[in-house]
This record gives structure tokens, C-alpha cells and sequence, in this order.
């Protein structure tokens, strides 16, 4: 029942999620718009199913985890209808997947280049990369955010670290595994 | 090579380069102004291109219209909601009235009303309150007010207001009660017994259309507010589903404080209210002077008052004259006297 709630409760929900919220789905999806509505998607299901989140240490990932649905659902939509969206250019990007060389040249700092190179990964393995990285969920916690077993996690993380060490954009930050990674890998 | 908290605080610094956010700021600032706020920033005029938000905001606006329409609406018609009624009270307003046909002389009794005629039909909301001036002998002030307390609970009501100063010069006065309104004539009766009656004054106000008033706009913003809560449930971005929820927490709150105006209105017309003021004999009842009585003090006092004036306007010549005439007189009638009895013996 809504009058049985604090009236200021979304309001708290929103102002100590949406910002990290917010960031997570511009590192998934990259598109202003999508993660615009992949971010109201999800806290609208968070106040819907306010009653049944969690609370405390257990409240994150959950959060995560109907932030990461919601850009998949929003990237889903987007791929269904990729042929009858305006063109990639004509939105507002936060970031653009695909980059000019003249954009490169003109973004020639670290975090852009960081950025663009996180979206060149699968979107399989964007999501624990993030979350691990950005948000600073533990593995345990991406695998209840993502729905997939901490052993899962764990190999997706390596992947993605693998991938972005490669990634020419990346070349000159010296991103290469660690010795003790190098040799798991091996 | 690089570590993992390094990675980290890169992965960190390239999240934390996207800008702030804005929606939420705005979103929740729209939210607190109204409905349909005026054009801000980008992200709410993407909200409010969602179509279920066009229609959650156009739904929400036209609940609040249904609300005042319903409030004005009803405020003549619908049925109070107050359940209940004092249907005693009219009984008690008839026999206050009869009661001015027992005036004795020295008081006065005052019953003003504004139920009218209609009281009598028994089926109206009637507020009924009273004063009663009573003088009581010092002595029995403190039984007078343990009385009145006793009169108040055997009743089914209870002592309000309780002033009284039992000792010193100024001792009395005055204790409230409220009791329940079909008992208010019998309190009153058994109150006036307790000393001398000096005034009685009792009101009677039909609050009827008021009842009905409060009962119609609480039924109204009722049913808004359920409309709201459907909205609510169905809300397809967060700010129609902030703007909705919002309404609902103002429309709740003017419902508690017509609730609560409600149940003040039922406590008065369930119990009247009877001021009883207590006062001393001496205070108020000094005994009356006979007219023999104010003739001689009087009189008494224009001589003193005349000697005093004669005194001070002649001054002390005219005061020796008077003073050696009174003697010339005073040796005159004496040696008369004294001749008259020596002239007896003589002979």
C-alpha cells in the first residue's frame, strides 16, 4: 500500500543509487537514451519490488542485478529494433561504441579510450568487468547480480582482462595480466 | 603488468569521467513542484516523451480536478459521516426553554440557540454547552466542588476544568464539566441544587450542515485517493510515479486533518459542556440594608457633613459665637431652674 510508505523513500533511493546506477549502464550500453531508460526501467522494478529487496550488505547486488536486467532488456529492445532506430550518430552518446580516427585523436585521454575499449567487449563479459571493477562487487556478488556461478564470474573476468590487454588502445597503459594471472592463464 | 587495484581505479576513473546525472535531481524536482511541471533539462523531457507517462500525468491531473469538483460538489448534500449523533440533545434544549418559565426573581436564566425550531425533530448534530453562577456558604465550597465532581462521573462524564481557590479572600471559583449531552439537563438540575442560583445561561448550536460538510469531503478525498493509488500502480516512469505518489501524500493529509476535525466535532456534540462558576455570599450577596436604616445613616452623615462644612467656611469667630450663645443658653435654662427650685423651698 503506497500510504503506508515513507513518502521519501524513493527519493532516498534514488539519491544514493542512481548516480553509481547511472554509470554502471553508460559502461554496458555506451548509448544516452538507452541507459536514460534502462536506468528508470530499473528503479521503477526496485520500487515495485521494494518489499522483497533485501537489506543491508545484501542490498547491493541486488541493485546491480536489476540495473545489469534492465540494460540487457534495453539492449535487447535495441537490437529488435535496430532497423527502424535513427542511425548510432544522430542519438546522444555518451560514449560511441565504434569511434572515427578523428574522435580518437580528439579523445586521446585514458578514461574515453578506457571506456571505448570496455564496449568493444562482449556483453557477456562487460557486466563482471564492471561490476568488479567499477562497483566493487565481489565475485560472489556478480554471480548473484548476473545469475551465474561465482566460477563463472571468476573466468569471465579473466576473459575480459584478457581481451582489454590486447586491445590496441589500450596497448600503451601496460594492461597485461600479472605474473601469477599470466600462469592461471597459461 | 598492472594489479587489480590499479585496473580498478582505472575501470573507477573512466566510469567517474561520464558526467553526473541529472535525472534524478530533476525528476525529483519536478516531482515536488506539480504534475506537469514547466520545461527543464533533457532527461525529463525524455520522460516526458514517454507516452504511459503522458497518460499517467494527464490521468493524475484529471484525479485532482475530480477531487476538488467531488469536495464542492458534496459539501451541500452528501451524508455525515460522523456516526455519532445526539439525538438527546434536542430533549435538553425543550426543557431549558421550560426552565425560563421557572425564573425566580433575582435570576436570570438566558437559553439562546441556534437549532431552532428544527431541534425538536431530534435528528440533528446539536452542540450543547452552559453556565451556571451559583452561591454557595463558604463552608461548603470544598463538598460543592466534590459534588459537582461526583454529579459529572455518576453520569457517564468527567470534570474538564477545575479552578477553585477554597481558602483566602478570594475564595471560589469556576469547574467545568462534561457530561454526556442527554444527561446535560439532569446535570444541570442537580447543579443548581448545590447553592443559590444566580444565572443560568445554556446554548444550543446545530451543527448539523457542518457534520455533513466534513463527512462529504472526507468521502470525496477517499475515493481520490484510491483513484491515485491505481495510478500509482500502474506509473510507467519515475516521475509519473513520484508526482502520483506525492498527490496521494497530500490528499492523505488533508484527509487526517478533516478526520480529526471530525472527531473534535463528535466529542462536542456527545458531550455538552456546563461551566459551573462557585462564589461566596459575602462576595456577592451582602445583606440589603432596611430603609429606616439607609434614612439614618444618611441623615447622620449630611449633619457630620454639615458641621464639617460650617467649621471649615466660618472659621473660629463665627464657631465662639455659636459656642458662647449655646452657653448663654445652657446658664439661662439653668438659673431658671435653679430660681424655680429655690423659690419652692422658700415658700
Amino acid at each position: 500500500m503506497v500510504t503506508d510508505t515513507n513518502p521519501g523513500e524513493l527519493e532516498e533511493l534514488l539519491q544514493q543509487w542512481y548516480t553509481p546506477a547511472y554509470r554502471t549502464a553508460a559502461l554496458l550500453l555506451g548509448d544516452a537514451v538507452k541507459v536514460d531508460d534502462a536506468v528508470q526501467e530499473a528503479f521503477l522494478r526496485l520500487w515495485r519490488f521494494r518489499d522483497a529487496l533485501p537489506e543491508g550488505d545484501g542490498l547491493r547486488p541486488w541493485i546491480y542485478r536489476v540495473v545489469v536486467n534492465a540494460c540487457y532488456s534495453s539492449a535487447r529492445t535495441e537490437s529488435r529494433h535496430a532497423g527502424r532506430r535513427a542511425p548510432q550518430d544522430a542519438l546522444d552518446s555518451v560514449v560511441s561504441s565504434d569511434p572515427t580516427p578523428d574522435e580518437i585523436a580528439d579523445q586521446r585521454d585514458r578514461a574515453s579510450l578506457v571506456r571505448q575499449a570496455i564496449l568493444s567487449l562482449p556483453a557477456g563479459l562487460r557486466a563482471p568487468l564492471v561490476l568488479r571493477y567499477y562497483a566493487g562487487l565481489s565475485e560472489k556478488e556478480i554471480a548473484t547480480a548476473i545469475r551465474r556461478r561465482p566460477g563463472t564470474v571468476k573466468s569471465r573476468l579473466h576473459e575480459a582482462r584478457r581481451l582489454l590487454a590486447k586491445d590496441p588502445r589500450l596497448a600503451h597503459l601496460g594492461l597485461g595480466l600479472s605474473s601469477s594471472r599470466q600462469e592461471e592463464a597459461k | 603488468m598492472i594489479t587489480d587495484g590499479e585496473f580498478s581505479a582505472l575501470i573507477t576513473e573512466a566510469a567517474e569521467t561520464i558526467p553526473e546525472p541529472t535525472a534524478a535531481d530533476a525528476i525529483l524536482a519536478a516531482a515536488r513542484v506539480e504534475i506537469d511541471p514547466p520545461s527543464v533539462a533533457s532527461p525529463i523531457a525524455k520522460v516526458r516523451r514517454h507516452p504511459r507517462g503522458f497518460a499517467i500525468s494527464a490521468l493524475g491531473a484529471a484525479a485532482v480536478l475530480a477531487i476538488v469538483i467531488a469536495v464542492a460538489a458534496s459539501s451541500s448534500s452528501s451524508p455525515s459521516r460522523i456516526t455519532h449523533r445526539a439525538p438527546d440533545a434536542a430533549p435538553a434544549y425543550g426543557e431549558a426553554l421550560q426552565k425560563t418559565a421557572r425564573v425566580t426573581a433575582g435570576v436570570t436564566k438566558n437559553v439562546t440557540s441556534s437549532a431552532s425550531s428544527t431541534a425538536a425533530a431530534g435528528s440533528q448534530d446539536i452542540i450543547t454547552t452552559g453556565t451556571l453562577s451559583l452561591v454557595v456558604h463558604e463552608s461548603a465550597l470544598g463538598h460543592v466542588v466534590a459534588e459537582l465532581q461526583a454529579i459529572a462521573t455518576s453520569l457517564g462524564g468527567y470534570v474538564s476544568t477545575s479552578n477553585v481557590a477554597l481558602a483566602g479572600s478570594s475564595r471560589g471559583g469556576t469547574v467545568v464539566l462534561g457530561v454526556p449531552a442527554g444527561e446535560f439537563e439532569k446535570a444541570v438540575s442537580e447543579a443548581e441544587s448545590l447553592g443559590t442560583l444566580k444565572h443560568l445561561s445554556t446554548t444550543a448550536t446545530d451543527v448539523t450542515g457542518q457534520v455533513a460538510d466534513l463527512g462529504a469531503q472526507v468521502s470525496a478525498l477517499e475515493a481520490a485517493r484510491t483513484q491515485l493509488e491505481a495510478l500509482f500502480a500502474r506509473a510507467g516512469t519515475i516521475q509519473a510515479l513520484l508526482s502520483v505518489q506525492n498527490e496521494i501524500t497530500s490528499v492523505q493529509s488533508q484527509i487526517q486533518q478533516l478526520q480529526a476535525q471530525q472527531r473534535v466535532l463528535a466529542n462536542e456534540i456527545s458531550f455538552s459542556s456546563l461551566t459551573v462558576a462557585l462564589a461566596m455570599p459575602s462576595a456577592t450577596h451582602a445583606s440589603a440594608p432596611s430603609r429606616f436604616s439607609k434614612a439614618w445613616h444618611q441623615a447622620v452623615s449630611h449633619v457630620e457633613g454639615g458641621l464639617a462644612t460650617l467649621l471649615a467656611d466660618s472659621g473660629i469667630v463665627l464657631f465662639s459665637v455659636v459656642l458662647l450663645v449655646v452657653l448663654g443658653l445652657i446658664v439661662l435654662f439653668g438659673g431658671r431652674l435653679l430660681w424655680s427650685f429655690v423659690r419652692r423651698r422658700l415658700v
